[in-house]
């Protein structure tokens, strides 16, 4: 049982319909959502709004939740569903990835690890619709590639490539990004 | 890029973005909370499951509507079913008396089938014509009512019984319209048998000739009887008489009246009669006869019974 008594009684509540436990329960797990939602969506304020769409189905799809395993975790694929339905319902999947916008990583330059969060999201934002989720999907949220390929329609390979694709556009612009801050301080 | 630089790469973004919690909007409550209310409403006024419900800002849930008609569908599934099995069961029914109404099967419903012969092609065996009652004043020939008159004829009359003919057709005249009508120019073969009628007892006199009301039955007791006369309507047919009746004291004499023949012998037994050949001749000369000659009625009934027994013959 990975729910304490407090995340019991809140969503239990929450089952009945109790508009104070949503609030409490929505202040409690909206953060960390909206951390999710806004790595898919393209603006803060297209993440606001798919974070509320994720919401509503929680609350709606609690009846569903049977106590077992992570109820954060369980909400996280809600909200990480909800936003590749996004993406699909506005066809911004998987976008052929412009090839001049595309860098090959041949020089061995990590990052600096110097970027702010807001910098590194700002870098996964200018990603691909389709290299963005695999990614997102990959490297964030633990998704494996047959999950992936699961939840995108897509192959497992064509989730590989498009992961290595955007590892590689991210290499690139991480090291112009850092090639910016040497000139800055400089 | 090799391995390691890969996961550097990943474990970059994950630890900087996946624990990250930003900062959402103030209002950002107030408009879920705007949304849920929403999704209440629209919740009561369609009575569907939580399923069903769908934010604002999405498709229509076109749920509700699928859901009534499937009510619907099912109510007229269900009388449709119950109309298609009424038509069934008439057509059905009908077919089985259609076939019941066969002729080759009308022997079979003669003795009164249960099923209905109400259909056109009915045919009908018609029954058993019931027996007429015997109306009052009527003439009619019924051997087996004059059965226990034969116990009585045995012991009195000498005169020979005859066996009772067949039945036959007989002819009922009804009350209250006169002979004549009936029987037309007949009058004339009546003539003579009507001074005998008048010496019948009075009880009798209001009778209809033909009457099977013996005398016996309307004699006051104590009151000595007349010997009954026996009284020849319609002489004319006797010849075509059923057995007669051989009882001395009351006796009827139920003729089958058939005209044409009736007359025709009665005009061949007028012009013969007065060779004394014939019934009406040897009738003229019983009337004619000595007095203290013998019996006239036993004579009569002698004559009647050879006259049948060659009618039979015949």
């Amino acid at each position: 049982m990975t729910l304490n008594f407090d995340e019991t009684t809140i969503i239990e509540a929450c089952r009945q319909g109790d508009r104070k436990a949503q609030g409490l329960l929505f202040d409690r797990f909206s953060r960390k959502m909206f951390a999710v939602t806004r790595r898919y969506a393209a603006t803060s304020f297209e993440a606001e709004d798919l974070l509320m769409n994720a919401f509503m189905v929680i609350f709606t799809r609690l009846a569903d939740y049977k106590s077992q395993g992570s109820f954060e975790g369980w909400m996280r694929r809600i909200v990480v569903n909800e936003c590749l339905q996004h993406l699909r319902r506005n066809r911004m999947l998987f976008v052929a990835a412009d090839e001049e916008n595309t860098y090959t990583a041949t020089d061995n330059i990590l990052p600096s690890h110097n970027l702010e969060e807001a910098e590194l999201l700002e870098l996964v934002r200018q990603l691909p619709e389709g290299y963005r989720a695999v990614f997102n999907l990959y490297a964030i949220d633990g998704f494996n590639h047959r999950e992936i390929g699961e939840l995108l329609g897509i192959s497992e390979n064509t989730s590989k490539s498009q992961l290595s694709r955007a590892r590689n556009l991210l290499q690139t612009h991480l090291l112009h990004a850092e090639e910016s801050l040497k000139r800055v301080r400089v | 890029m090799d391995r390691r630089e890969q996961h550097n790469i990943d474990d970059l973004f994950a630890e900087s973005l996946g624990n990250s919690e930003p900062r959402l909007s103030d209002d950002i409550w107030a408009r879920m909370e705007a949304r849920l209310d929403a999704a209440d409403a629209a919740k009561a006024a369609l009575p569907v499951s939580a399923e069903s419900v769908t934010p604002l800002g999405s498709a229509a849930p076109a749920e509700p509507v699928v859901r009534s008609l499937n009510i619907n569908w099912k109510q007229y599934s269900m009388a449709a079913a119950l109309v298609i099995a009424l038509i069934s069961g008439s057509v059905l029914f009908l077919n089985i008396n259609k076939e019941n109404n066969k002729p080759a099967d009308i022997s079979m419903n003669t003795s009164g089938s249960s099923t209905g012969n109400w259909g056109p092609e009915t045919v009908k065996k018609p029954k058993a014509a019931a027996p007429l009652s015997p109306l009052k004043g009527d003439i009619i020939d019924k051997p087996e009512s004059l059965g226990p008159k034969k116990a009585k004829d045995s012991k009195s009359q000498a005169a020979p019984v005859t066996k009772p003919a067949p039945a036959r057709r007989r002819n009922v005249i009804p009350l209250g319209i006169p002979k004549d009508d009936v029987f037309g120019n007949t009058s004339v073969a009546m003539a003579p048998a009507k001074p005998r009628a008048k010496a019948g007892n009075q009880s009798q006199k209001n009778q209809r000739p033909g009457s099977k009301k013996l005398n016996n039955e309307t004699a006051p007791e104590g009151q000595p009887e007349e010997p009954a006369t026996p009284k020849v309507e319609y002489p004319a047919l006797a010849a075509n008489a059923a057995p007669a009746n051989t009882d001395n004291d009351n006796y009827v004499i139920e003729v089958e009246f058939r005209p044409t023949t009736g007359i025709a012998d009665a005009s061949a037994a007028t012009d013969s009669g007065a060779a004394g050949k014939g019934f009406w001749g040897k009738l003229k000369n019983l009337k004619e006869r000595p007095a203290g000659s013998g019996s006239l009625k036993g004579e009569l009934l002698a004559q009647l019974s050879r006259y049948t027994h060659r009618d039979k013959q015949q």
